[in-house]
């Protein structure tokens, strides 16, 4: 009798609902969340470096620290390479993340 | 089967709606790996195309129209690509009014999650600087 129940196609769909449906999708958005916490940490790194390059490119490098604070970047090891040719390169690594910046 | 009945089971539909949750996620973070490249890209137009506009100015030549500049930046354009690790497809520097430098730079599309699914495509962004 309590087989047949479970073989049964006549289901409680409130409770395959929450099962199934809220469970998966609430997996689903905790990988999502954590996807697009990396990529908004890359995404905020490659603007800091654009935009410090470019600092540095006008003869502006104080602003460093107001752009570290604006991209939330405060631990980001910043190295400005010579690339030659007047122009500034900059490398930021921050978490094992790296991102490149030019500018003239 | 009656189409109407509410007899059956909705996993189905819970399949269905966790693959386009996926995919919807999927797009978002590819949309956004776009826009990074496209950065990239847009960093070393703007770069090349204020250096030849700078050239030009200091020599007091006008553009000319038409004429592609991306030789006399060569050497520059590989550096700094090699620097921003980008491997350019299209490339292009000129003038098209006789007064601004505009660069058009391209690269191939790469996807941040890996999943193409065998599409490709080109990435692109141009840049202007005053010549004169």
């Amino acid at each position: 009798m309590r087989l047949a129940k479970l073989l049964d196609n006549r289901g409680n769909a409130v409770v395959e609902f929450l099962v199934f449906v809220l469970v998966g999708e609430l997996l689903v958005l905790a990988l999502a969340t954590g996807l697009f916490g990396e990529v908004d940490h890359k995404l905020r790194l490659e603007l800091f470096a654009a935009q410090v390059a470019r600092a540095y490119a006008l003869g502006n490098g104080e602003l460093e620290s107001v752009l570290r604070t604006d991209y939330r970047l405060p631990n980001a090891k910043l190295n400005l390479q010579h690339c030659g040719f007047g122009f500034t390169c900059i490398s930021v690594l921050d978490d094992g993340v790296l991102a490149q910046g030019v500018s003239r | 089967m009656n189409i109407g009945s509410e007899e059956g089971s909705i996993v189905p539909l819970g399949i269905g709606v966790l693959v386009l949750t996926s995919v919807f996620v999927l797009v978002c973070v590819e949309i956004v790996g776009v826009q990074m490249q496209s950065m990239r890209v847009k960093q070393l137009g703007d770069t090349l195309a204020l250096e030849v506009a700078s050239q030009l100015e200091s020599d007091r030549v006008p553009p000319v129209i038409g004429l592609n500049y991306l030789p006399s930046v060569s050497a520059k354009f590989q550096k700094l690509s090699q620097f921003l690790n980008l491997s350019i497809t299209d490339a292009r520097i000129q003038s098209n009014d006789g007064k601004t430098i505009e660069s058009m730079f391209c690269v191939e599309w790469r996807s941040v999650t890996g999943i193409s699914f065998g599409n490709f495509g080109k990435v692109c962004e141009s840049s202007k600087a005053r010549a004169i």
